[in-house]
Formats: C-alpha cells, structure tokens, sequence
C-alpha cells in the first residue's frame, strides 16, 4: 500500500479496511501501515468522505483460537462506539508445532448517535504460533499507544504462572475476565490467585460477572434509600437467590455469591458457619449480622433455563419481604415488590435486560480506577466458595 | 408556612443508605406523586411523559410512584392513559414500547377533570391524592405547572388555599416552567404569589438547557480542568460570542411569540444561562446554593445597557420570507396570530459587559434568532493575539486568534483553533489555522438522555442545582428590563431586515464591525 500512496488503487484498499475488511501486513510494519491508512483517511476526508480516527484506550485482547478471536473481534466492533480504541487481538495457538506470528490490520467504524463524521477505531490482530505465543508481549508492547490507559481482557481461564500473561499484566493498567467462563471447580483458587496478582502488580481487576449484578445491585439498593424500607436494612434475616440454570449442567454460583458477598461486605455480615450442602446442586450457609444470624441459601430453578440470576429475596425480622424475579413470560423485565408489614407496599415492572458481553465490556471499560465495592465483594465470595476455610 | 427543610425530616432522619457506597447513582427519589397541571398539553405529551417512562424503564423511579395529570378536558383515567400511550410511543428515548413495561407504569397514571380556577377541582384533586398516598403509604408531592403561564398564580393560590402546600408527613415542590414573567415585574410578582404558599426551596424554576448534558459539562471543562482557568480571564481573552441559533420559526406560537420576542423566549432564559456559566467563579462546593450564588453575582456585575447606550449595543432584527434547505419559507409578519405590522424581535443581538475583577473590559456578544442557516448553539471564546508578530504572513493578513468553542448543540463537543505551520519548503512561511476537535458523539458514542430526565429526577431528589432560583431570575429579567425599556422609542427598526435563511440583519455585521471582530461563521 504505502508504494502507491497516490493512486486509486490506495483509496479502494483503505476504503476497504474502513469497511471491515482485514489487510494483512508485515509484523515490522504494522505501525507504518497504520499511519499510510490514516494520511489515506484524511485525503479521502478531504474529498467528501469524512472520517476521523478516535482513540481513548488501548484494548489488548487474548484469545485461543479462530473462533475465540472472531468472537472478541465482533465485541470489540460493537463496543468500538463507546469505546473508540487501538485494539490488539492475540490470537494464540500454542501447541502448534512450528513458531509463527503474522499480523493483520482492520478499522471498526461508526458513524455517531447524533450523526456527522464517521468514526473509526483500529485494530491490529496478530496470530502467534508455537513457541512464538510466550514471546507475543514483545511485539503487543511497542504498539501500545502511549499515554492511554492499556486494558488486557483475558478471554479465557488464566492461566496464572503462564509467561505472557505475566509480561502483558506488567504493562496493562486493567485486567479484564469473566469469572462465569471459568470450571466451578477451579473459580475460587482462579480469582483467589487473581486477586493477589493484581494488588501485588497494582492493576485494577474486573470482572465482566460483577457487571452483570450492576443492575440488581441498583434495585437491591433502591429498596433501603428511604423509610420504610431503610428500616429493615440492618435487620436482614434471611437471602434467597435463585440461578436460571441448564438441565445436566453444573450450576454457576460464582455470580450469586458475589451478590451475596456484595451484601456480607457493605452489611458487616461475617460468615458464621461454612456449610456447602452434601448436594452439589445448591449452597447454603449462615453469616452473622449485628441484629442476629442470616441465613443464605442458591439454588437452581430448574423451571428458568438460560444464564444468570433469576430472583432473588430479602426477609427482614418483622416479616418484610424485598424481591426481584425476571418475568417468566418476558425474562427481559423483571418484577421488582416489597411487602412490608406496615403495610406501604409496592410491585413495578422495570427493564431487566441480560446485558450483552459488550454491554458488559463497555461498562468495564468505563471504570478508571480500582472498585472498592467489587474487591471487597469478591473477597468474601471467594471465602463462600472455600466453604470458609 | 412550613419550610422544605422541616417538610423533609423524613430525608434528615434516614440513615445513609450503605448499599450505596461505590455507586454510581447515589440514591433513588423516596416514593411521590407527581402532578401535572396542564396534562393535555404539548409538553406533558412530548416531554414530560415520554421521560417518565423511561425513568420508569431504567428503574430509576421508586416503587409507590403516582402520576396524576390535571387539565380542563373532561376524560377517564382510561383515556389519559390511552393518549399518554401514543404520545410515550412516539416520544420515548427508548425505541418500541414495552407492553409489560408499560402496562405496570400506566396503572399508576390517573387523570383529574378540572379548571385551573376552581376551587371545588382542588379539592376532588386532594381526595385523589389521599386515595393515591393510603395506598403507596407514601405523602410527598411534586406538582409540574406545565400550563400556559397566564395559570401559574392561580394555581399557586388554589393549592394554598386547599391545604395542598402544607405538609407535616413528607415533601411537597413545585416545577414552574419558562416563561418566568415577562419582566422584571410580573416576575418579582409571580415570585411574590409562589412564595406565599411555598417557601423557596419548594420552588424548582425550570431551563431545559439546564439539563442538558453539554450544557452541565461547561463547568465539568472549566473546574475539572487545570489548565483552562488560569487563562480563563480578561489578560488572556479578547471577547466572548455566545450563540443560539434556530432555523425553525415559530412553529404556531404567533400569539405566544408576538407578546414574548427572542429577548423573553431565548436571551433572558437560556442565553443569560449559558453567559453565567462561562463567566462565573469557581463555586466553593458543588452543592446547589453555592453554584447559584456564583452564577448570581456574575448576572448582578453585568453592566446595564442605559437607553442612550442601546444603539451601540443592541441590534434587533425581524425575519422576511426567505429560504432554508430549499424550502421557501414565509416572512414573520405572514405567521398566523402575528400582527401585519408587527415590530416584534425574531432576532437580537448584543453587547455586554460585566464588570468584575475577571473580566473587566471583555465584551460578550450575544445573538439568537430565529429562521437563521442552521441550528447552532455555541459558547466561543477568543483569545488575543499574540503579542508579537514573529512570523511575518506573505500576503500581510493577520494570523487568525486562537479560538476555544463549546457547542451546546446539535453536535455537542468543544473545539480550540490554533496556527500551525503549512508543511513546505519555500522561503515563506505559512500559516494555516487547525482544529483539536473533542466531539462527545465521537468519543463516548452514546445519545446524551434528554434534559427533563434529568431535571424530573433531580427534583424529586430535592436537587435544585440545576434550577434556577428567584433571585437569579430576578437579577436577569432586570437586565432585559434596561434593554426592552430602551425599546419603547419612537423609532423602532424598519422591519423586516433579514431574509429568512440568513444569518440575521446586516447592521448585526456592522455593529460587531465596528469593535474591529467579526462573527464566527458557523
């Protein structure tokens, strides 16, 4: 491209990566064709075609596999709006028997809400083969944009001792995973392990999972900002969650219990007595609160298939009751009531949409800084999951 | 009469909520009724209802949550509900109606048959709100006057005298909507009558462009910045330009327009709230009053604009027919409900000064109009030229001031001009002004929520930061009041001036002329 940055042929083939396509590149040049790109960009801009290059953050993506790959990239175009950033999507294939790296440059464009210059973000893809997967970090290292936040969204299990997962976490400012793609039986020691990286390296780590409780949270909380409801707050006797989950598939706690570990922290809740039910279908277990014992029980509906929370209940000493359920007949809403024995109560319907995974991203991506609340959340999740061991 | 502050005990004694720590809302409005007088009105169709719901949608509104809309017209509670359906479907944000959605926001609206000047409509709207509150358990009132303003008063009066303002259980606020009186008169006295009945911090004035996005970020970009506020004065600043363009012209409301002009629909509200937020002082905190205090004293240091002075700093202007994107459009005076011979304004611009330590000796130049190119609302601020000229230009023109531009609409974003040097290698050097462009669509990408979102939640959270408060009203329409008495010389302009489609009369390219500027060309 760059030989015949003057003629026609350059605009179709910018015109073409502006468009979706992917150009493959040499390794060395990835930077350079980026800049002819845009000089092309800007000529064309001049002519009608206006385009603008926008970039907030630098996104670094880590995927096994083709499809893995294909999936982040279509994230990433989706999230791309929001998010205008360089993205560098690792695609791995270490057991490979032969080294090999080659890399590939695409745009995600948009044109704005409100209409105007077409934006664009730019995405540089390299494929690693072989032993050539351990040394990936040297090259992700000096395409970074300076000066831009570098968010590492591990798209898999962690593998924590693994090389280039610890040379990317030396350069990144986030990490980014979604506990609900890790084994049940590996979820506590994986972000157990996480969590101590990720102090020791001071990264802020997130968890696409916690995103998705963004929303109950915001409903649990709506309960108790004001009489009557805030009366029962600290009187809180007993948690009820109930997980949509599928038939002869091992049920995922690890959202619930982060629901519940969100509740033990910002309630002073202390975990009273370890008890994991002999079924491995269902947990249950006692914390302490100030007012008297909390009982906590997850369980599976059987009768909600699909993925995440399906309701969840609050009873208070006195018998008040704060639930939130997804309709059966419209799981994109849900009913939101509190029985109070004053009387006073309510029941609405709101939005309860499952949030995408680029829904999910975005809001992540939106983060600067560590998150308290999710912190200390997962740590005592985490202390659920060891049955508090 | 009892005080907001002791209406609101129930907030005072509420324990802060420890769910809330780390989130990004803080809190959601304690359950209340919501009572718009006017309900069958544009506004509440196009506005005022449509956001509810999508309050209502993203779960923003609390449980125990009432409306109940108030209008002339006799109809059932079905049939209200029947036409804010239609009006939610083609108003909301969000893009299709969601029937369970709805039907559970529907079930909380209620219609009440009224005038505004019966006394008997009160009191039936008092038995509803009582049957409303037995069964939400909840006593707070917000009442919305999205009337024509001719009712304000008159509400005002009712609902003190059916006991409706006083509340010993709960909060009671009300919403009054622009225009606030149409001088400084009939403002002071529509303050006087509201605040026979409630106290002032019951009363939430309302600018919409006080809740826009872009509007709020103006402080956001001054006080969260370090580097813009050491230059943000009169050393470094040569002028200021503030714009509110329209191309629309005055879609029906001759009758409103031909008693209000742009100097009340635009200048005295909107455009004298954008002056303010560029030109106050770093308030102490960000709580409502100190916020208010700061945009009050920059509207008490404008400098009046005495009759002999109003030739020199104020051009009126009156479209004629004209044409915009290709479509030919009529001449003011051919609007329905407009006089044939009407002097009214469609267009102002002017001149101003404020007198304080900042920004002694800076012009403002303000200009609105209606039937203008384009849709444009802006904030620029020019700085002064360097004080040396170093690099010499081949063709003896000046280098262009560097100019920092705030768009408030339609394409939010901010901008800063400055010189660059034309990549060459002849023996001149040339100079060619660039753009840095920050535009909100193109870095965050989203649809800004529209600005009754955010004002109907605010004002249910009993935030008034956003509102505007009596003596900022005050303090405004005293100011117009310098420039419209002016207005009553013998010798009004010859109107019209300015074909519609145009950027408004020539003697407003004169008048800026004359101070050796320009406008900018948007």
């Amino acid at each position: 491209m760059a030989e015949v940055v003057d003629g026609m042929e350059v605009l179709d083939e910018y015109r073409a990566i502006l468009s979706g396509e992917a150009r493959r590149v040499d390794v060395p040049a990835v930077e350079s064709e980026l800049t002819q790109l845009w000089k092309a960009a800007a000529r064309d801009s001049l002519e009608g075609q206006p385009v603008v290059r926008a970039c907030v953050l630098n996104l670094v993506g880590y995927a096994q596999g083709d499809d893995v790959a294909q999936h982040i990239n279509e994230v990433i175009s989706q999230v791309s709006a929001r998010h205008p950033s360089r993205s560098i999507i690792i695609v791995a294939d270490p057991g490979a028997k032969s080294a090999g790296l080659r890399a590939s440059i695409s745009a995600h464009c948009q044109i704005p809400p409100a209409g105007g210059r077409q934006v664009c973000s730019e995405q540089i893809t390299l494929h690693a083969s072989g032993a050539a997967v351990d040394e990936v970090h040297g090259t992700v290292l000096p395409l970074l944009v300076p000066g831009l936040p570098v968010f590492l969204w591990w798209h898999d299990e962690p593998l924590l001792d693994n090389h280039l997962f610890q040379e990317l976490l030396d350069s990144c400012d986030h990490l980014l995973i979604d506990s609900a793609d890790f084994a049940p039986e590996r979820t506590a020691a994986l972000l157990t392990g996480l969590q101590r990286i990720t102090q020791e390296n001071d990264i802020t780590l997130s968890d696409l999972n916690w995103s998705r409780l963004t929303h109950w949270r915001e409903l649990v909380a709506q309960f108790f900002d004001a009489s009557p409801g805030r009366q029962y707050l600290d009187r809180l006797d007993a948690v009820n969650v109930e997980i949509a989950s599928i038939h002869g598939k091992k049920p995922d706690f690890t959202e619930g219990l982060l629901l519940i570990g969100w509740l033990a922290s910002r309630l002073g809740w202390v975990l009273e007595e370890g008890a994991l039910r002999p079924r491995l279908d269902a947990m249950s277990f006692k914390l302490k609160s100030g007012a008297g014992p909390v009982t906590v029980k997850l369980t599976p509906d059987p009768h909600h298939t699909g993925e995440g929370l399906h309701s969840l209940s609050l009873r208070a000493a006195g018998g008040a009751i704060f639930a939130i359920s997804r309709k059966a007949d419209d799981p994109a809403c849900g009913i939101v009531s509190a029985e109070l024995p004053e009387g006073g109560g309510y029941s609405r319907v709101v939005q309860m949409d499952l949030p995408s995974e680029a829904t999910l991203l975005s809001d992540e991506l939106d983060s600067s800084g560590h998150d308290a609340s999710f912190e200390e959340a997962l740590a005592h999740a985490v202390r659920f999951m060891d049955g508090g061991q | 009469m009892q005080t907001e502050r002791q209406n609101e005990m129930t907030i005072e004694e509420t324990v802060e909520n420890p769910l809330r720590v780390g989130m990004r809302s803080q809190r959601t409005p304690e359950p209340n009724t919501l009572v718009i007088f006017g309900a069958s009105g544009d506004l509440t169709q196009r506005k005022l209802v449509p956001a509810l719901y999508d309050l209502s949608l993203e779960g923003l509104l609390p449980g125990g949550f009432a409306v109940v809309g108030m209008a002339r017209r006799p109809k059932t509670n079905s049939e209200f509900r029947s036409e804010m359906k239609d009006a939610v479907a083609q108003h909301s944000r969000t893009k299709s109606l969601q029937p369970s959605a709805w039907d559970a926001f529907a079930a909380n609206l209620y219609y009440c048959q009224a005038e505004f000047n019966d006394p008997g409509g009160y009191i039936q709207l008092a038995s509803m709100l009582q049957k409303i509150e037995s069964e939400t358990g909840c006593h707070n009132r917000l009442y919305y006057l999205a009337t024509p303003p001719r009712y304000y008063s008159e509400i005002a009066k009712r609902l003190g005298e059916a006991g409706l303002t006083r509340r010993d259980d709960g909060w009671t606020r009300i919403i009054v909507e622009k225009p606030f009186g149409r001088d400084l008169a009939s403002a002071a006295e529509l303050n006087r009558t509201l605040l026979s009945v409630f106290s002032e911090d019951q009363v939430y004035r309302i600018d919409h462009y006080l809740g826009k996005d872009t509007v709020q970020n103006i402080l956001v970009f001054r006080f969260a910045n370090g580097i813009f506020e050491p230059i943000w004065n009169r050393r470094y600043i040569d002028h200021v330009q503030i714009t509110v363009a329209e191309s629309i012209g005055i879609e029906g409301r001759g009758g409103y327009y031909e008693r209000a002009g742009v100097i009340r629909d635009i200048i005295q509200n909107h455009a004298l709230q954008l002056l303010s937020l560029a030109a106050m002082e770093p308030p102490a905190t960000f709580e409502p009053d100190a916020v208010r205090d700061e945009k009050v004293k920059v509207l008490r240091a404008v400098r009046p604009i005495p009759s002999e002075d109003e030739q020199a700093s104020t051009v009126r202007g009156q479209y004629g027919p004209g044409v915009i994107s290709g479509q030919r459009v009529a001449s003011y005076r051919e609007e329905d409900k407009v006089a044939a011979e009407s002097v009214t304004e469609t267009y102002l611009a002017l001149r101003l000064f404020i007198d304080n330590w900042r920004w002694s000796g800076v012009p403002f130049y303000i200009r609105s109009g209606k039937r203008l190119p384009k849709r444009v609302t802006e904030i620029a601020i020019i700085f002064k030229q360097p004080p040396l000229a170093l690099f010499p230009t081949t063709d003896g023109s000046r280098i262009e001031p560097n100019v920092l531009s705030i768009t408030i609409q339609p394409d939010e974003g901010i901008s800063l001009n400055f010189g660059s040097k034309v990549p060459g290698t002849g023996a001149a050097l040339r100079i060619r002004p660039v753009e840095m462009d920050f535009r909100y669509g193109t870095s965050f990408g989203v649809a800004t929520p529209d600005a009754y979102e955010r004002l109907l939640l605010d004002s249910m959270l009993g935030d008034a930061t956003l509102f505007t408060r009596r003596d900022e009203v005050e303090v405004a329409w005293a100011f117009i009041n310098t420039i419209t008495e002016s207005w009553t010389n013998p010798q009004p302009p010859s109107f019209p001036n300015y074909e519609a489609g145009t950027w408004g009369p020539d003697e407003a390219d004169e008048f800026i002329e004359r101070d050796g500027r320009k406008w900018r060309r948007l």
